[in-house]
């Protein structure tokens, strides 16, 4: 935790009201993403017990498998949400669009691409033959259950990430992961104290996992629903089925329901805020990979299973250029996040005293080079001479510490301007200023070398043969 | 008096190594060392040996570490020509002005002409189409070095010998490691792990020395290197430091641990508890005292090398931190106190180095809670690694309470053994249990 964080975060907790982090919101929102809310059986990771989704609060669909252990109820299930968010998908798609998905939390898009991956690689014929609007929208799942790795991607937009992204509340890391919690703590009704709003709405259950307690009661109904199933074929028989089908239903829509509203809220909560500059230019990065893999999967080419070592090299490299890109635009976008590096001793701010266009100083070759002057008066500094720093209101200004000098009204930092001085406006006299890391410079990769050395292949006794693995679990149900 | 047994050891492990190397029966050899091991008198020693019959690499991670084997090589050989393949950036031919058989160069057909070529790992990638195949490679730092750059220069030789240090911090990313962890392609697994993954058969000689640390370290230094025995080069005795009564006022604590660290080799400095935060302006304000307070008391030192009393010098004194905050915070301290050759830096970026006296800013002091930054056993190894008189650690009253209990949760992966932060959390127990002794409360 940084100290800004920490710093609202005890704030937050004083005052029982959430603090905001930042001045922007730095997730790029569509004006009708899709909200998806996932559940899983306990200790099935794959199952889909229960599937809701729509483009507004009142545009709300919903997909319940009875018996999430079968695989044959399970394909049906998927094959009756494909036929239904596979048109939604299409019509958000165009060369300058993608669909985007909001989900509640982080577990719930890891749970899509475990959707994704388990039909991903399914086939139209033979013994595990599923409908081919299932294997489309499994691939595009999977697809996106990788994408989400990449910092800053904004094809899913986990609320519980994205909430607490921008707001500190007194909660810990661990109770922010509760949508509702969360969302109630943020924006408490009317009068509502902070910490009691967030503990009347814990009972709501944004998923993929329910309560122990909820999980005995399905148990119970799906027992029953078993029975049914199976008992001798008669219309006594279609009935009972029907109706303990009917009950598990409206067990997921008991649960569904206030979610629902829950999810909405935290959309609207994160659209009161003013976009960031440059979270539109992401999400056409997004929008490019999005109209590239279908692109990719029309033509159809498969994805792999299981990554290579060359691709988990340039995956790693690729994640961590991402990374370091995100996090400088945040800083240079936002004064807020910017304040909070100045707070971590990675930066300056504070008013210009001085500016000295005319400086200048010897190269090693003797030759005279302009180097104007800026002093920065600040409350505080600690970064040693010869740091390099960019002017936030324009990165092409790069500047480096000359020398600091400590007084009683704060400290006066000298700062040497290494570039930019011809072309670009200088700060002036009077103006606040921040001062903060350079962004990354672009890195150009070696090559991988074509063939795959003899220190990275295993020795052919390492390999375990695999297992099949997509087989009818339902066997081991007792 | 050094050690005789405990060096003969040593000799015959680097032996074994450089004869299985010469012999050629082995694509690759491991060798595994702990921290102050000689590492670069064993690449020497291969380098030499084969110097006559190959043509090789001889690489590191990073510019520092070719450029000390580089004046080691050609200090050892003077009439052996030497190649560096530098980055364009980087020209450092200026260090190896004064060494005849030493030439620089940034173009890799230039370079392919020679028969011992140095390089980084990053330099060997980027030139790798250009340079031919040769008969052998050697890595140094091999711990620090992970999968995906052993990956780009791994073809250019077909017998490699990889020879690092096990206990200090193993290659980090910025992103989610755990997408990768326990695959076999994880490319953030260190050169050594994955050679070993795939060639369980590979040899593995551990080189059971260390020529820096002193005794009173070395039984410390095992818990970071399970499974590898080792002992200091020297006896006790064979080093010693002495410091005047001092003039002035300082306070006692101070006082009293520069004189436990002067007796027993360590001494563990505990600030009151209380919760801050990782700026900790407390212990800033501490550390400074002590070196300043260390200066004023005349320091002199003496060892195996330099038998006779001389002056500590502050370059030979080092602070080892976790953040790059606190970095900052104790370089402008030291600088506005007057002890400008003080090395202060991240654990990161003293791995490798060695110092006299060290002073450890240890990795818990004062937090909330810990985590697996801040338990990496790799990172408490490197603080406590580097000296060769003694380490000085500062810590608060309440680190020892975070260890107290069951060891926090850690996510766990199919197929990756390693368990950093129980590691870590056993390494702090024992290193909090070792320092009991030494402990001095301000």
């Amino acid at each position: 935790m940084s100290v800004m964080t920490t710093l609202l975060g005890a704030r937050a907790h004083v005052e029982s009201r959430a603090q905001r982090r930042t001045t922007f919101r730095h997730v790029h929102l569509e004006k009708k993403p899709i909200l998806l809310f996932g559940y899983q059986l306990a200790g099935e990771p794959f199952s889909m017990a229960s599937v809701a989704w729509g483009l507004g609060p009142k545009d709300l669909h919903h997909v319940v498998c009875p018996e999430p252990r079968n695989r044959t109820l399970s394909v049906t299930a998927f094959h009756a949400m494909a036929s239904e968010l596979l048109p939604v998908i299409d019509k958000a798609t165009s060369p300058k669009g993608a669909p985007q998905f909001v989900v509640p939390n982080p577990a719930t898009l890891d749970l899509l691409g475990r959707w994704g991956r388990r039909f991903a690689f399914s086939e139209t014929t033979g013994e595990w033959a599923v409908p081919a609007d299932v294997i489309r929208l499994a691939r595009l799942f999977f697809f996106l259950g990788r994408y989400a790795r990449m910092p800053g991607q904004q094809l899913v937009v986990p609320l519980t990430d994205a909430l607490s992204f921008h707001w500190v509340t007194g909660q810990s890391t661990l109770e922010n992961q509760q949508l509702a919690a969360l969302s109630a703590w943020i924006r408490p009704d009317d009068g509502v104290d902070a910490h009691d709003a967030a503990l009347a709405a814990e009972h709501v259950e944004p998923g993929p996992v329910t309560d122990p307690n909820e999980d005995e009661k399905l148990a119970t109904l799906v027992e029953a629903y078993n029975l049914a199933r199976r008992a001798s074929p008669s219309a006594a028989q279609k009935k009972a089925m029907a109706a303990a089908e009917q009950a598990i239903v409206a067990h997921w829509t008991a649960h569904l329901q206030p979610a629902w509203a829950v999810g909405w809220r935290a959309v609207s909560l994160l659209r009161s805020l003013e976009e960031a500059p440059t979270a539109p230019e992401r999400w056409t990065d997004d929008v490019g990979a999005w109209n590239r893999e279908l692109q990719r999967q029309q033509e159809g080419k498969r994805s792999r299973a299981r990554a290579t070592t060359r691709q988990l090299i340039w995956e790693r490299q690729m994640l961590e250029d991402r990374q370091a890109r995100l996090e400088s635009a945040w800083i240079y976008d936002d004064p807020m996040l910017a304040a909070e590096q100045v707070l971590e001793g990675r930066g300056l701010r504070g008013k210009i005293i001085k500016v000295d266009l005319e400086a200048s100083e010897k190269s090693a070759k003797g030759r005279t080079l302009t180097r104007p002057i800026v002093v920065i008066r600040c409350t505080g500094s600690l970064l040693p001479a010869q740091t390099r720093l960019c002017w936030a209101s324009n990165a092409k200004v790069t500047v480096e510490v000359e020398s600091t000098t400590r007084h009683k009204n704060g400290v006066d930092v000298v700062l040497k301007v290494t570039g930019g001085m011809k072309k670009e406006r200088l700060p002036e006299v009077d103006d606040v200023a921040f001062f903060l890391r350079p962004p990354p410079a672009f890195i150009k990769r070696p090559h991988l070398p074509e063939a795959i050395p003899w220190s990275h292949t295993p020795e052919p006794a390492t390999v375990a043969p695999l297992q099949p693995i997509d087989q009818d679990v339902e066997a081991s149900v007792p | 008096m050094t050690n005789k047994t405990v060096v003969s050891k040593a000799d015959a492990a680097v032996e074994q190594v450089v004869s299985r190397f010469m012999a050629g029966k082995d694509p690759a050899i491991v060798a595994r060392a702990p921290a102050g091991a000689g590492k670069s008198s064993l690449v020497r020693a291969a380098v030499l040996r084969a110097a006559e019959k190959k043509r090789m690499f001889v690489s590191a991670p990073t510019n520092a570490q070719i450029a000390d084997l580089v004046e080691g090589l050609a200090r050892a050989n003077p009439a052996l020509p030497l190649v560096v393949l530098h980055a364009t950036s980087q020209d450092p031919s200026y260090r190896f002005s004064a060494l005849k058989n030493v030439t620089c160069t940034s173009k890799a057909d230039q370079a392919d002409a020679e028969p011992i070529v140095l390089a980084t790992l990053d330099k060997l990638a980027y030139s790798a189409d250009k340079l031919g195949a040769r008969d052998a490679l050697i890595i140094d730092e091999a711990y620090q070095a992970d999968s995906a750059k052993f990956f780009h220069v791994s073809n250019l030789a077909k017998r490699q010998l990889l020879v690092g240090d096990s206990g200090q911090l193993s290659p980090f990313t910025t992103v989610d490691a755990g997408l990768w962890r326990g695959l076999a392609e994880d490319p953030l697994q260190t050169a050594v792990g994955v050679l070993l993954r795939n060639h369980p058969s590979t040899p593995v000689v551990p080189l059971p020395i260390t020529r820096r640390l002193p005794p009173s370290a070395a039984s410390l230094a095992r818990h970071f290197y399970p499974g590898l025995d080792f002992d200091a080069a020297t006896s006790v005795g064979d080093r010693a430091w002495v410091l005047d009564a001092g003039k002035g006022k300082a306070t006692a604590a101070l006082d009293a641990a520069l004189n436990e660290a002067s007796k027993s080799g360590w001494a563990h400095l505990v600030l009151p508890d209380e919760p801050v935060l990782v700026s900790d302006p407390a212990a800033v304000e501490a550390i400074v005292g002590l070196i300043a307070r260390l200066f004023e008391r005349q320091p002199r030192v003496r060892c195996e090398k330099v038998k006779t009393l001389h002056a500590l010098q502050p370059k030979q004194v080092a602070v080892a931190v976790s953040h790059t905050l606190q970095r900052d915070m104790l370089r402008t301290t030291l600088d506005e106190a007057g002890l400008t050759d003080v090395h202060v830096d991240t654990a990161n970026r003293l791995q490798g180095l060695e110092f006299e006296v060290v002073v450890a800013w240890h990795p818990l002091a004062g937090l909330p809670d810990v985590d697996a930054f801040h338990l990496d056993p790799g990172r408490l190894c490197v603080m406590l690694t580097r000296h060769r008189h003694a380490c000085i650690v500062v810590g608060r009253a309440s680190d020892a309470d975070l260890l107290d209990g069951v060891a926090p949760p850690a996510p766990a992966f199919l197929g990756y053994e390693e368990e950093p932060l129980l590691d870590g959390w056993e390494a702090h127990r024992a290193v909090l249990d070792h320092l009991e002794k030494h402990r001095l409360f301000l």
